[in-house]
């Protein structure tokens, strides 16, 4: 095949690797996986996860007074629970 | 299929896993915030793929949802890299989260 002025032959490997999960357990495998600390080559080891880290600072959400303006669905609820930290850690945010 | 465009006759592996899980949900939550970027038909399939990329600055993974025609309780999201940043912390998520709801008045600095 010649290529002529366009320069030497560019090669792309993908390669996909194929993993089964549940629901529950999807968010701890992907970031096993893809996460910035993850061992690629590593998977079956039993490394523990380091998932939590801590921030330099605490985010601030600068909406200053706004009001509820919709109606919240039940998904919405949900997400908002199930994302929930827990109880000591909530108080934080209000410091 | 997505690939990676290089110079010189180099050759670039990048991991790129392909998650096959039993939801009736499409997008899982995977502790990281996305952008959706793009969607097409596929052939062969009834179901749209949609793409989807990490909104951390600086950050380049990408990630796909496919749900399956020849079994339609499974959804695929192949992820292509590896973040450059921690997960957020909990806390952040839920802040994110209510931001998102905008019920939550805070005093200004």
């Amino acid at each position: 095949m010649s290529r002529g002025e366009r320069g030497p032959m560019k090669v792309v490997i993908i390669n996909t690797q194929y993993v089964e999960t549940d629901a529950t357990s999807f968010k701890s495998v992907v970031q096993k996986l893809t996460g910035k600390d993850s061992v690629v080559s590593d998977y079956s080891s039993d490394h523990p996860m380091k998932n939590i880290v801590s921030c330099p600072h605490h985010s601030r959400l600068g909406l200053g007074g706004a009001i509820l303006e919709r109606n919240w669905s039940i998904k919405e609820f949900d997400r908002l629970l199930k994302e929930m930290p827990p109880v000591d850690e909530l108080s934080r945010l209000w410091d | 299929m997505s690939g990676k465009k290089l110079k010189g006759g180099k050759k670039v592996r990048r991991p790129r896993f392909a998650f096959q899980t039993r939801s009736q949900v499409d997008i899982l939550d995977d502790g990281y915030r996305w952008r959706k970027y793009g969607q097409k038909a596929v052939k062969n399939n009834k179901f749209p793929r949609s793409y989807y990329r990490c909104t951390y600055q600086g950050c380049n993974v990408k990630k796909q949802v496919q749900r399956l025609t020849r079994d339609e309780s499974v959804v695929v999201t192949t992820y292509e890299g590896t973040h450059t940043h921690p997960v957020e912390k909990s806390t952040d998520n839920f802040e994110h989260i209510l931001s998102q709801m905008q019920i939550y008045p805070l005093p200004y600095n």
